[in-house]
């Protein structure tokens, strides 16, 4: 329960139990970001490769003058994509404080607002996939949308270099 | 505090630090020049504008301080003290003594300060120069008489600063008790010379509707009458300048006090003055300017992409509207770039400082010559240069000179070394040389003392050049003693260090018993470098130009394959190996052999190599783009630049990605040497 009481804490402060939330898809699946986090969303950029970087690590952009990173979430969390071309994509700006950084997701859907209340902890079990950057899972109807921490998607190395402001999901 | 007042002290703070720079200035010439008069002239209007000023603004410690400073100026001025080393010291300490107190006024403006030792030091440096009361006793009426004058002189003044000091008087009985009648002659000269300036201040006060124009024709008055050069007519204008100020600040405190409660429409008075200095300059700033060159950057990289696809549009009226837009953006970038330039002047001055101290605390004579002030660097650029700057002059004046004077008369030189400081721009750099006349660097005591320390193996066959530079190596240091000048051994390698943090390079040339001038060559500016895209299987990166050294397609014949070293290159009789830039960046190449492509030469620590790539697509000017840390903790990969198509492109580091290949290079080249001995 040390997850779930963490973030009850926080938005306690901000004196709310509801919370906004981008909506999007990988593949088959739904996932959410705090709406906080999120600067822009823009339609897939063309990005040039950065050599000596994981494969999920699509490049550099230019956004509007800015040099951004963009990474592709389906490739770092093993998500088939939704088609085989990429059409549908867009790209999330992400605002990590200090950096920003672009998230390519195969289609942003929607703008949540969460009563945490009713966020439950990541299950433990039921996944092969490393769960650490899973902050919670939310219960939308009949199918599920995991809470997503980006910062923990990242490197640990380029975690440290960017001192990310986000709290890490213990 | 009200924000007029607060304001009113910051102006006075920031223009501080200026005067003060011309004051250092000042002291520092008076003791290398004969003619000591205009100069004393002057440095009395600097000192008497700090001290009016800081009074009128309400800095009492400041006009405290600079009062008795004022003083011992007087005495300097009048012929009743000497300018010698000891003075000019004392007047440097007292300089420094109060960059600090505006300094700290900068941090804190309600900060207060006990100036009580520094003044008995003035105090008891006068008393020691300054024979003892001579003919006061006989001149005291004359005295009388003439401090009566002064103090009619200073009662008017105090009228036009507002602001009465009763330790003001404290002058007049100096002048009782020590000083003699030439000098009351002298200073009565002087006290009607600032008569004659209180005068003016008050009719420009009764007129303000004219006091522009006034001003003006004063200004010309100053110039013409003092036929002085340029400089000192500048110094008019900047005294004038403050006087200017400080009668705004008399009309509005007057106004205040007049009806205290009711701000007599104040705004209207500051706009007036702010009115007035429009016409010459307006502080801007750095921020905004830097925000300013950002967003040209973008329109640069914007017109760039016009450009390039400029035939795809049919309309004639567009295509040449796109030219046009083009020299009007060139025109903007070259503005907004200018913004950030300043001249060089003010770092070259600080340093006669430093060859000043440094030649007294080793008991050298140095005579510092300058060229170039007037060079203009980007502000961002100068505020790093001033550290290298510091460790190349102290090291000059410390290892690169002979150690005595003697010494040098003994070698046909002359007694006063000289250490020449230079500076003009080269295309798109910044060139600063850095020469003494002294002993020169002893390529064999180098090479000696980098064996000693397992820098070099005894049998390297080293270059000259290549040894001289090891001296940029950290804890490499050939003086025998550690002084508190130099020879910690750390001076060098942050120098080096420093440089290429700004993109730049230090080289050194030497003649042994000649002297030694070490070349900084830097950018221009870090916003925007000299670029020479690459290709790389369609790939895209920029070198520094500046790294650069030519760029050729080997011939066939050239290009030797050695057993562990890989491919060497021979060029005019110079061996250097050639590094595969794909091979550093994971990336293939299209072309297998270093023939087929092209290769850049880059030239580190007199160690020269070839960087093969494939294609080189064009040379342009880039805007510097930041990355992100997740991509700068990789080697190489300093920067970005957003190129011609609008895509982003790594800026490379050519000596920091091939930092490893040349040290094995070098490596597997001494272990060859090594084996054939």
């Amino acid at each position: 329960m040390a997850d779930y009481s963490k973030v009850q804490e926080e938005d306690m402060v901000n004196d709310e139990m509801l919370k906004r939330y981008l909506e999007f898809s990988l593949g088959e699946e739904t996932y959410a970001v705090p709406l906080l986090k999120v600067r822009e969303v823009i339609a897939r950029p063309e990005t040039t490769p950065v050599p000596f970087t994981p494969k999920h690590f699509l490049g550099i952009m230019n956004l509007r003058g800015q040099v951004i990173s963009v990474i592709d979430l389906r490739s770092k969390l093993n998500i088939n994509r939704k088609k085989e071309n990429d059409e549908d994509s867009a790209v999330i700006i992400v605002d990590l404080d200090p950096i920003f950084l672009g998230v390519v997701v195969d289609s942003v859907n929607n703008v949540l607002t969460l009563n945490l209340s009713e966020v439950n902890e990541t299950p433990k079990i039921d996944s092969t996939k490393n769960t650490e950057y899973i902050e919670g899972v939310y219960r939308k109807d009949e199918h599920l949308i995991l809470l997503l921490n980006i910062a923990q998607v990242l490197d640990i190395e380029d975690r440290k270099a960017i001192q990310s402001s986000i709290k890490k999901a213990a | 505090m009200d924000e007029l007042e607060k304001e009113l002290k910051l102006s006075f703070l920031e223009e501080s630090i200026q005067l003060l720079d011309d004051t250092e200035q000042a002291f520092l010439d008076l003791e290398r020049s004969d003619d000591n008069t205009s100069l004393l002239d002057r440095i009395f209007r600097l000192a008497h504008n700090i001290k009016g000023t800081s009074r009128a603004v309400g800095f009492g410690d400041v006009a405290e301080f600079t009062h008795e400073l004022e003083n011992m100026l007087l005495m300097l001025k009048v012929g009743q003290l000497t300018v010698d080393t000891e003075i000019v010291t004392l007047l440097l300490k007292c300089n420094d003594y109060l960059r600090g107190l505006i300094e700290a006024l900068q941090e804190d403006m309600e900060a207060t300060f006990d100036s009580s030792r520094i003044i008995a030091q003035i105090h008891s440096t006068v008393n020691q120069n300054v024979g003892l009361a001579k003919s006061a006793e006989k001149n005291e009426e004359t005295a009388n008489a003439t401090s009566e004058s002064t103090t009619d002189s200073e009662v008017k003044k105090v009228d036009v600063f507002a602001a009465a000091d009763p330790s003001e008087s404290s002058l007049e009985s100096n002048l009782n008790s020590d000083f003699d009648l030439g000098a009351i002659n002298k200073l009565k000269e002087f006290d009607n010379e600032r008569d004659e300036e209180a005068k003016k201040q008050q009719a420009i006060a009764e007129e303000v509707e004219k006091y522009t124009t006034q001003i003006d024709e004063e200004d010309l008055d100053n110039i013409s009458t003092s036929g002085d050069n340029a400089s000192n007519s500048k110094v008019e204008e900047v005294s004038l300048d403050h006087q200017q100020k400080v009668l705004n600040q008399v009309m509005k405190e007057a106004v205040q006090s007049d009806d205290d409660h009711s701000h007599d429409d104040p705004s209207d008075k500051s706009g007036t003055s702010k009115k007035k200095q429009i016409d010459e300059t307006i502080r801007v700033k750095l921020r905004e300017v830097e925000l300013l060159n950002n967003f040209v950057g973008e329109l640069v990289i914007l017109q760039t992409v016009l450009n390039q696809h400029k035939s795809l549009v049919e309309s004639e009226l567009i295509q040449k509207t796109i030219g046009q837009l083009d020299k009007l953006s060139k025109e903007i970038q070259a503005i907004s770039m200018g913004l950030r330039m300043v001249p060089i002047k003010q770092t070259f001055q600080k340093m006669q400082r430093i060859v000043r101290d440094t030649s007294n605390a080793l008991g050298k004579k140095v005579n510092l010559v300058i060229n170039g002030e007037t060079t203009e660097v980007d502000k961002t650029v100068l505020e790093h240069l001033g550290d290298p700057l510091v460790h190349i002059i102290r090291n000059a004046v410390d290892h690169g000179l002979e150690s005595t004077p003697q010494e040098r008369v003994v070698s046909g030189k002359p007694e006063t070394g000289t250490i020449e400081l230079n500076a003009y721009h080269e295309g798109n750099t910044l060139v600063i040389e850095i020469s003494d006349d002294g002993l020169g660097i002893d390529a064999e005591v180098i090479k000696k003392k980098a064996i000693e320390k397992g820098i070099i193996s005894e049998g390297s066959t080293l270059s000259e050049e290549e040894i001289i530079n090891l001296i940029f190596l950290p804890s490499f240091s050939t003086k025998a003693k550690v002084s508190e000048i130099s020879g910690r051994g750390v001076g060098m390698d942050v120098v080096k260090t420093n440089i290429q943090g700004l993109s730049g390079e230090v080289r050194v040339r030497t003649k042994k018993g000649e002297g030694s001038t070490f070349r900084v060559v830097l950018p221009l500016t870090l916003a925007i470098i000299e670029g020479m895209i690459v290709e790389l299987s369609g790939n895209k990166f920029v070198f520094p130009m500046t790294q650069v050294q030519e760029i050729l397609q080997p011939k066939r014949e050239s290009i030797t394959r050695v057993t562990g070293l890989g491919d060497m290159l021979t060029l005019r009789g110079e061996v250097m190996p050639v590094f595969k830039l794909g091979d550093a960046l994971g990336v293939e190449h299209q072309f297998e052999n270093v023939w087929e492509g092209i290769v850049a030469i880059v030239r580190n620590n007199g160690q020269s190599y070839a960087v093969f790539v494939d294609e080189i697509s064009r040379l342009q000017q880039v805007v510097i783009k930041k990355l992100g840390e997740e991509i700068k903790r990789k080697k190489g990969m300093i920067d970005s630049a957003i190129l011609g198509d609008g895509l982003p492109s790594i800026i490379i580091d050519l000596n920091e990605l091939f930092s490893t290949d040349l040290l094995s290079v070098k490596n597997t080249q001494i272990k060859n040497q090594v084996g054939a001995a």
